[in-house]
C-alpha cells in the first residue's frame, strides 16, 4: 500500500513534466498547431479579381 | 526553431517589450488585480513553507500558493503576448494549471483537516480524474485551433471534463465540511475543528469563486469576467491570516504580518514605476511613507503581543505544575494525617482505659495528690481522643470517605434528650442549660443522626466552655412554610467580633478571645460542624452582639417530606 502510495502522486508528476514538454516541443518548437484567420475585405476583393 | 515560431504574430497587438509583448491590450485590473494578489499569496505561501520545511500542511499550502502564482503570471502572458504560438502555449498550460490549484486545494484541505496524508485510495481516485487532463494537455481536445484575429484559443473539449473535475472538488470540499461538522472525524478539541471548517469552507469558496467566473469567462468568450476569479484568492488568504492570528494555525503570526506588510511596501513601492503625473508620484510617496511606518508600528506591536502571550504562557504553565504539586501534598498530608491518627487512637484506647480504672479505684485506692494527677491523666487523654477523632473526621471528608446513614427521625426529641444528658456536665462549671421547643410540627428531619448528634454537641460544649457564668438555651423552632427546621444554641458568654464570626468555621480557626478562657481546642470542631451539616443539606451560622455580649449559633435542616 505504501509503494502505491508514494509512487501514485509522482507518477501523475512526473506525467505533468513530460507532457509540459511535449506542449513546449509541438507549440514553441516545431510550431504544429492550426489557426484561423477571417480573411479581410482586401483579400476578398483580390481572390474575386483573381477569379475574373 | 523557436524564434521561427515566434514569428506568427496575433493582429490585435504590436510589440512593444522584447519584440513580445503588448501591455496596452491587457485591462488595468490585470496588473491592479492579478499580480499584487499572486503576489501576496506567494509571500504568505513561501513564510508558511520556511515556518516547517517538513510539514505537510505547510508544503502544499505553498504548491497551491506557487500553483497559482503559476496560474497568474500565465495569465497575464496570455493577456500581453503578441506571438500566437506563446499564447496558444499558455491557453494549453491554463488547463494543467487550473487542475494543479483544484488538486493542491484539496489535498491541503484535506491535510489540515485530518493531520495525516491522504490514503493511498483517495490517491488512486484523484491519479485517475487528473490523468486524462495531463495526458490530453499538448493535443486538440485541449486548444482545438488558434483564432489569431482575437488571439484566442477555441478550447476542446478537455475543457468540459475541467467544469466537470472543478463541480467534483468543490463537491468534496463540501461533503469534507460536513463530515467535519458532524463530528465524524476525530479532531483534538473544539478550536481545532472550527479552524478545519472555516478552512473548508474559505477553500471551498475560493474554489467557487475562481472557477465560476473562469469557467464563465472561457464559456461566453467574456474574457475579462475571468479577472473576478483572483478574488477567491484574497477570500481565502484572509480567511487564512485569520486562522494564523487567532488561533496560531502554523505558528506564524509573526512571520506573516511581516510577510504582508512587506509585500504592501513592495506594491505600493512598484506605483513608483507605473504612475507618470507628479500629483500622482506624490501621492504614491505619501501613501509608501504611511505604509512604511503604520507597518513598521503593526510589526512591532505583534512582536509585543507575542512575547506578552508567551510570557503568560509560561506562567500558566508553571502555575499549572506548582498547583498539581500542591494537591499532591495535601493529598500526602490527608493521608500521613489519617495514618498517624489510627497509630495513635489504639494506644491512647489503653491510656484512657487504664487511667478510667485507676480513678475508679479497681486497682486499690491512691492518695488524693495522685487521684488529681490520674484525673488529670483522665481528661487529658479524653481530650486527645476527640482532638485525633476530629482530625480522622477531617482526613475523611477530605479523602471523601465520610459516610452517613441517613434515616428519619424527631429532631425536638433528639436534641431534647442530648440537653439532658449535656446538662450535669453544664452544672458542674456552673451554667443553666434550658431546653425548649417552638416546633408546632413533628420536626422529622433526614439525617445521619449519630453525625447530628455529634455537630449540635460540638456546638453545645462550645458554649459551655466559652460561658464562664450564665446560662445556655437550645431551643428548636420549625418553620413549615419554609419546611425548615432551627436549633438554636444561645449563651452568655464571651462572645465575639463580627469579623471572626465570618471567619469561624475555616479549618484550625479559633476566636482570638478564645484562648482566655479555653486553652484546649484544635479549631476543627465547627469546621467539621459545618462540613457534615452540608452533607445532610443543612446550615450553620453564627451571631454575637460583640465581644462580653455571648453569642448565638443556628443550624437550620430540611423537614424531611
Amino acid at each position: 500500500m505504501k509503494l502505491v502510495s508514494d509512487w501514485t502522486l509522482r507518477c501523475m508528476y512526473i506525467l505533468t513534466v513530460v507532457s509540459i514538454a511535449a506542449l513546449f516541443y509541438k507549440v514553441l518548437w516545431l510550431g504544429d498547431y492550426e489557426t484561423f484567420s477571417e480573411p479581410t475585405d482586401e483579400t476578398e476583393i483580390l481572390d474575386i479579381d483573381s477569379e475574373m | 526553431m523557436l524564434s521561427e515560431t515566434l514569428q506568427l504574430a496575433c493582429t490585435d497587438a504590436t510589440p512593444q517589450f522584447f519584440g513580445l509583448f503588448d501591455t496596452s491590450v491587457a485591462p488595468p485590473l490585470l496588473f491592479y488585480a492579478y499580480i499584487p494578489i499572486a503576489l501576496i499569496s506567494l509571500v504568505v505561501g513561501i513564510f508558511i513553507f520556511i515556518k516547517d520545511v517538513k510539514g505537510r500542511s505547510n508544503r502544499l499550502f505553498f504548491l497551491l500558493a506557487a500553483s497559482f502564482t503559476l496560474f497568474i503570471f500565465n495569465e497575464t502572458q496570455l493577456w500581453i503576448s503578441v506571438p500566437a504560438a506563446l499564447v496558444y502555449f499558455g491557453w494549453s498550460l491554463s488547463l494543467l494549471l487550473l487542475l494543479y490549484i483544484h488538486f493542491f486545494s484539496f489535498y491541503f484541505a484535506y491535510s489540515f483537516v485530518y493531520g495525516r496524508d491522504m490514503t493511498p485510495f483517495v490517491k488512486v481516485v484523484i491519479f485517475c480524474i487528473a490523468s486524462p487532463v495531463i495526458l490530453l494537455l499538448p493535443t486538440k481536445f485541449n486548444v482545438s485551433i488558434f483564432d489569431l484575429d482575437a488571439c484566442e484559443g477555441i478550447t476542446g473539449g478537455l475543457w468540459y471534463y475541467y467544469y466537470f473535475v472543478s463541480c467534483l472538488t468543490v463537491t468534496a470540499l463540501i461533503g469534507l465540511t460536513l463530515t467535519t461538522i458532524f463530528h465524524r472525524i476525530k479532531v483534538q478539541d473544539r478550536s481545532s475543528k472550527k479552524q478545519s471548517v472555516y478552512l473548508l469552507v474559505a477553500t471551498a469558496v475560493f474554489l467557487t469563486i475562481f472557477s465560476a467566473s473562469y469557467s464563465f469567462g472561457e464559456i461566453t468568450g467574456a474574457f475579462e469576467i475571468n479577472l473576478v476569479g483572483p478574488i477567491g484568492m484574497l477570500f481565502f488568504i484572509g480567511v487564512l491570516a485569520y486562522l494564523i492570528v487567532q488561533y496560531q494555525a502554523f505558528d506564524i503570526k509573526l512571520a506573516a504580518t511581516q510577510a504582508l506588510v512587506a509585500t504592501l511596501i513592495i506594491i505600493i513601492g512598484s506605483q513608483f514605476f507605473f504612475v507618470e503625473s507628479s500629483v500622482n508620484q506624490v501621492l504614491v510617496g505619501v501613501t509608501f511613507t504611511i505604509a512604511c511606518i503604520g507597518g513598521y508600528f503593526l510589526v512591532k506591536s505583534v512582536m509585543r503581543e507575542i512575547k506578552q502571550r508567551e510570557q503568560i504562557e509560561r506562567l500558566a504553565k508553571d502555575l499549572a505544575k506548582a498547583n498539581k504539586r500542591l494537591r499532591e501534598l495535601d493529598q500526602l498530608k490527608t493521608e500521613f494525617v489519617s495514618i498517624a491518627s489510627h497509630q495513635l487512637r489504639s494506644p491512647l484506647t489503653a491510656i484512657r482505659g487504664y487511667a478510667s480504672m485507676l480513678v475508679d479505684g479497681d486497682f486499690g485506692t491512691f492518695p488524693e495528690k495522685a487521684r488529681d494527677a490520674l484525673m488529670r491523666i483522665d481528661e487529658s487523654s479524653r481530650f486527645m481522643a476527640i482532638s485525633i477523632d476530629d482530625f480522622l473526621n477531617v482526613s475523611r471528608i477530605e479523602s471523601g470517605s465520610m459516610k452517613y446513614e441517613i434515616s428519619n427521625f424527631s429532631l425536638a426529641d433528639e436534641i431534647s434528650r442530648l440537653v439532658d444528658d449535656l446538662r450535669p456536665a453544664a452544672v458542674k462549671r456552673g451554667l443553666v442549660l434550658t431546653y425548649s421547643s417552638k416546633a408546632e410540627t413533628d420536626t422529622h428531619v433526614s439525617a445521619d443522626v449519630g453525625k447530628l448528634r455529634q455537630v449540635v454537641q460540638n456546638v453545645i460544649d462550645n458554649a459551655m466552655k466559652y460561658t464562664p457564668k450564665g446560662k445556655i438555651t437550645v431551643t428548636v423552632a420549625d418553620d413549615a412554610k419554609a419546611k425548615k427546621v432551627r436549633i438554636i444554641v444561645q449563651d452568655t458568654g464571651i462572645g465575639m467580633s463580627e469579623e471572626t464570626a465570618a471567619k469561624l468555621f475555616g479549618k484550625f480557626v479559633r476566636a482570638s478571645n478564645a484562648n482566655t478562657v479555653n486553652v484546649h481546642g484544635t479549631g476543627l470542631g465547627l469546621y467539621l460542624a459545618k462540613q457534615m451539616l452540608e452533607a445532610m443539606h443543612g446550615t450553620i451560622t453564627a451571631s454575637s452582639e460583640g465581644d462580653g455580649k455571648g453569642s448565638t449559633f443556628t443550624i437550620e435542616l430540611p423537614l424531611a417530606h
